[in-house]
């Protein structure tokens, strides 16, 4: 019904809108902010002036310098390069969780969701399973077995992750599962891979994809306390959950060493969820934010008379 | 060549419904229940009748969208109830479904072209191209809404290029569901206007399902009347419009607003709503609320009976 | 006779991702005491939008009002919500298109219209509860005591709408704005509903404003109808008169674009182009790109309403004579 107040007109309707744009101040604020994480932890190698390993014995819990831009941990090495380096740690880490939960969970969601009977029992009831243990214990206990390191934090976390991406996928599966198209798809004679993967999965991907924004975040969070309980990242490699562990005992002494890797943490979890939820906003109709009247004809009037003008 | 195109004789579709209660017995919706019809080559068949009759799910019997509880189906001569899987892919290409909502019956994410294209690559169709441009002047489109998505188009323009889906495999029978229900009053008569041409280009035999009586009888070779999963009256059009025998369409043809306002309607309101399809009544299914009810109708099911010219009615007090 | 409802003017824009859409630019309508008038035309031509505008159910940030819709003399549009709520369901009321939607499926039916009576009238539970019966037996729901206690998923659809109904007269309001109430039922129920509302409207003298893209029903119940598009009432007439020869190309073409006049398999008539992007407000006739009588002085101005006799109006510069040949 709104395409027919927007006019069928076969020649081409813009794609593009005019107004409900993805990049409102505080998504582009955030974006900003995890680009430039991400380009700072990508080159960490080029932009760090020490190597974060590097001891300074003499050097030891200094304050921020001219030499030192965060000052030192308590082994004399230089906080800022190991930021940077735990940041490559951890956001590289936090990506391979949420690839590993995709991988394994969004197939397992979509055949669920579109065969049904017993192949959709069977994986509804492992991933209750899993779902039954607290997350993180549940992580606690896959790197314990499997032997503490960073590459197996990853791989427990992300075997954590997959029975909610499972079932976010299950369900909207179900839900196009209904829809006409899909009938139309059947009769023209598809085959189910087809279908669950080229038709259905298109079409449910836009939710997927907020929610692993917001599983990018809680992936940092969770590496970090699985670091901070010594369970992920092994010292001497630098991770922002491991350097809030080391930095505890010097709180008094120089807060610094655990405050800034708590800082940053927060900021890079923050700047992602609210990025998450302006893309949700942008991708849902419903909840976009427009402008209003007074405010669209200022900017409309304004940039006609520009065109004038000019 | 006399072989209906599709035929179906005694055609039962149940469908279990879950149960509330563990204990409960397990109760069934009697969608179809004991339809026989045939149709033959380069015909219109028209099923009409109110939503929950029956005639949906008969479509999608037929096009075997849907497993068969009883009764055969016969697609030009040969048995494809029981077909399953693999088995069914060769009859898919012959018997093609257009949907009622043009919106929902294309992938949302897909564009027009991709689509098309996907249509022949599947199977193996060969010069797409040709075949895809042939069409679409067939439908009275250009070229540029092979870029468009779905949501860029009209319901007038998606439900052509539906039309036009269903017509690259060329197939031998197409069941239409309501096409039109879902369009504009001048769009309908442009879909319309369409089919009657295409019917002779392509002398396409289809099944037309309908609600609204007036389109029906403007496009169909014969027509069908359902109510409650049965067929209650069958004749030729013209035959058909020109002598109402069966009560339920009488009450059906008379509570269509006439455009006439002058004329002083005889029109006959039933009472109550339909009963249920999974509690069905014991005898005629429409005793219930027929005006002309009489205690024998109760008893037993009408059978359907040629009553002459090719005119099947099931009722006993005809 | 003074009007019931009078709109003039009015204009609603909305704003959407794609810039301002003018919906309605400049509806003139006038509903009578007493009298069915409906409101015809396609999809997106506005004929929601004037209903909805009357009960003013916009969403105030994303709509913007303007023009005039004078209810018993009083102007709508500069109501305070407060004083508006008091008008809507008491003064005019509503029922839409989907019952099964509009109906809250967690309390009974009897509940439900006793809570509408409360909320206006501040009576008694036990007095609401009678009001409800004696509501559902006028709408035909018997028997009222054993069905007021059903919830509305135990409903059929056409019940459903009656219920819808039960609520909307329950205050006995003077106008009801019927949108749509019978396109999501079947051709029987939809007879039922028809039958009803009329007598709703004899007896209780009620004006009913019927929305409808079905001609069929507008013959059948309506007094006057307009005809709408592309934001706009085009044509105003006494519903006879209207079928017999519409005046306005848009309201003839449509009519006879209608199947069930002529012979079985011929061509239907059918309007060429498609209707208009509302993205700015009109400066022209709007059908004139269809319209195969329009020329240059169409293509400049938006004509106004033109008198054709007996109250019956167009808005074409070139109205059709009623035994124009087709």
């Amino acid at each position: 019904m709104f395409s027919a107040i927007f006019g069928h007109a076969p020649l081409y309707r813009s794609r593009k809108r005019k107004t409900g744009r993805l990049f409102t101040p505080a998504v582009a604020v955030s974006f900003a902010v995890l680009l430039i994480l991400i380009f700072t932890c990508f080159f960490a190698s080029v932009l760090a002036p020490y190597n974060p390993n590097a001891q300074d014995l003499y050097n030891r819990l200094a304050t921020p310098s001219a030499r030192h831009l965060f000052g030192t941990d308590q082994n004399g090495r230089d906080l800022f390069s190991r930021i940077l380096y735990g940041g490559r740690t951890a956001l590289t880490s936090a990506l391979g969780v949420v690839a590993i939960s995709m991988i394994i969970g969004v197939p397992l969601g979509l055949i669920s969701g579109y065969k049904g009977g017993r192949a959709d029992t069977f994986i509804m009831r492992c991933c209750d399973v899993l779902l039954s243990f607290p997350s993180l214990l549940l992580a606690f206990v896959l790197v314990a077995g499997l032997g503490r390191n960073t590459f197996n934090a990853v791989l427990a976390l992300g075997i954590v992750y997959v029975p909610m991406l499972t079932r976010l996928t299950r369900s909207l599966t179900l839900v196009e599962k209904n829809k006409v198209y899909v009938s139309a798809c059947i009769s023209l004679g598809y085959s189910e891979r087809r279908i669950i993967f080229r038709h259905i999965l298109p079409n449910c991907i836009s939710t997927i994809l907020v929610q692993i924004t917001l599983d990018i975040a809680y992936a940092i969070l969770d590496l970090a306390s699985l670091s901070f309980l010594g369970l992920g990242t092994q010292p001497p490699q630098a991770d922002w959950g491991a350097m809030l562990d080391e930095g505890r005992a010097f709180l008094l002494i120089n807060p610094l060493l655990s405050l800034i890797p708590g800082f940053v943490i927060v900021v890079t979890v923050v700047a992602l969820n609210i990025f998450s939820d302006g893309l949700h906003q942008y991708l849902d109709p419903a909840q976009t934010a427009l402008p209003g009247f007074r405010k669209y004809e200022r900017k409309y009037l304004k940039k006609k008379e520009v065109e004038t003008d000019g | 060549m006399n072989t209906p195109v599709i035929q179906t004789e005694k055609l039962v579709k149940e469908f279990p419904i879950a149960s509330k209660a563990l204990r409960e017995k397990k109760k069934l919706l009697h969608a179809v229940n004991d339809v026989s019809i045939s149709v033959p080559k380069g015909g219109i068949f028209g099923v009409v009748g109110e939503s929950g009759c029956g005639k949906s799910t008969l479509g999608r019997c037929l096009l075997r969208l849907e497993t068969i509880t009883g009764g055969s189906v016969r697609f030009q001569g040969r048995d494809i109830t029981a077909l399953s899987g693999k088995n069914l892919l060769p009859l898919r290409r012959k018997m093609q479904m257009i949907f009622q909502n043009p919106y929902s019956s294309f992938n949302p994410k897909q564009k027009i072209g991709s689509a098309l294209a996907e249509v022949c690559k599947v199977h193996k169709i060969p010069q797409a191209q040709e075949n895809i441009s042939q069409l679409l002047s067939d439908i009275n489109l250009t070229e540029d809404v092979l870029h468009r998505a779905p949501g860029e188009l009209s319901g007038g323009q998606l439900q052509r290029l539906a039309i036009a889906r269903a017509l690259l495999l060329a197939p031998d029978f197409i069941v239409a569901d309501e096409p039109v229900s879902a369009l504009d009053v001048s769009v309908q008569a442009q879909i319309l206007n369409l089919l009657l041409d295409l019917r002779e280009k392509f002398s396409l035999t289809m099944l037309f399902i309908s609600h609204e009586m007036t389109v029906v009888r403007h496009l169909c070779d014969t027509v069908a009347v359902m109510y409650l999963g049965t067929v209650v009256e069958q004749a030729e059009t013209d035959e058909l419009f020109r002598n109402l025998l069966h009560p339920y369409t009488q009450t059906l043809l008379s509570a269509v607003p006439s455009m006439d306002p002058e004329r002083k309607k005889q029109r006959i309101i039933l009472k109550g709503d339909p009963p249920s399809a999974i509690d069905m009544p014991a005898g005629c299914p429409f005793s219930g609320r027929c005006p002309r009810y009489q205690p024998l109708c109760s008893g037993s099911r009408p059978p359907l009976r040629d009553v002459g010219n090719g005119h099947l009615v099931a009722c006993h007090l005809v | 006779m003074d009007n019931l409802l009078e709109i003039s003017n009015l204009t609603v824009e909305l704003m959407s991702t794609q810039g301002i859409v003018y919906a309605l630019s400049g509806v003139d309508l006038s509903v009578r005491p007493g009298e069915i008038h409906g409101i015809v035309g396609e999809s997106g031509c506005g004929k929601s939008m004037t209903a909805k505008s009357v009960m003013r159910l916009h969403n105030p940030r994303r709509t913007r009002m303007g023009g005039s819709i004078r209810f018993e003399g009083q102007e709508l549009l500069s109501l305070s919500d407060r004083a508006m709520e008091k008008l809507r369901g008491t003064e005019i009321s509503m029922i839409f298109q989907d019952p099964m939607t509009s109906l809250n499926p967690l309390m009974t039916i009897g509940a439900q219209i006793a809570d509408m009576y409360r909320c206006h009238t501040g009576a008694g539970k036990g007095e609401a509860m009678d009001k409800a019966k004696e509501m559902l037996t006028k709408v035909g729901i018997e028997p009222a005591a054993r069905r007021c206690r059903q919830y509305p998923f135990e409903l059929s659809g056409g019940m459903q709408q009656r219920v819808m109904i039960a609520m909307a007269i329950a205050c006995t309001p003077k106008l009801l704005i019927a949108d749509e109430p019978t396109t999501a039922l079947d051709v029987t129920i939809q007879a039922q509903i028809l039958e009803l509302l009329q007598k709703l409207s004899d007896d209780m003298g009620m004006s009913i404003l019927l929305i409808t893209h079905n001609f069929g029903v507008v013959a059948e119940t309506c007094r006057r109808v307009s005809v709408m598009y592309a934001g706009k009432v085009v044509e105003t007439g006494e519903t006879s008169a209207l079928l017999r020869g519409a005046r306005h190309p848009y309201s003839r073409s449509l009519i006879n674009s209608i199947p069930g006049g002529g012979e079985r398999g011929t061509r239907l008539e059918t309007i060429p182009g498609f209707p208009p992007a509302m993205f700015r407000p009109p400066e022209a006739c709007l059908f004139a790109p269809r319209c195969p009588y329009a020329d240059d002085r169409c293509r400049a101005a938006y004509p106004p309403s033109a008198d054709c006799g007996n109250g019956h109006l167009a808005a074409c510069f070139y109205p059709l004579r009623e035994e124009a040949a087709v």
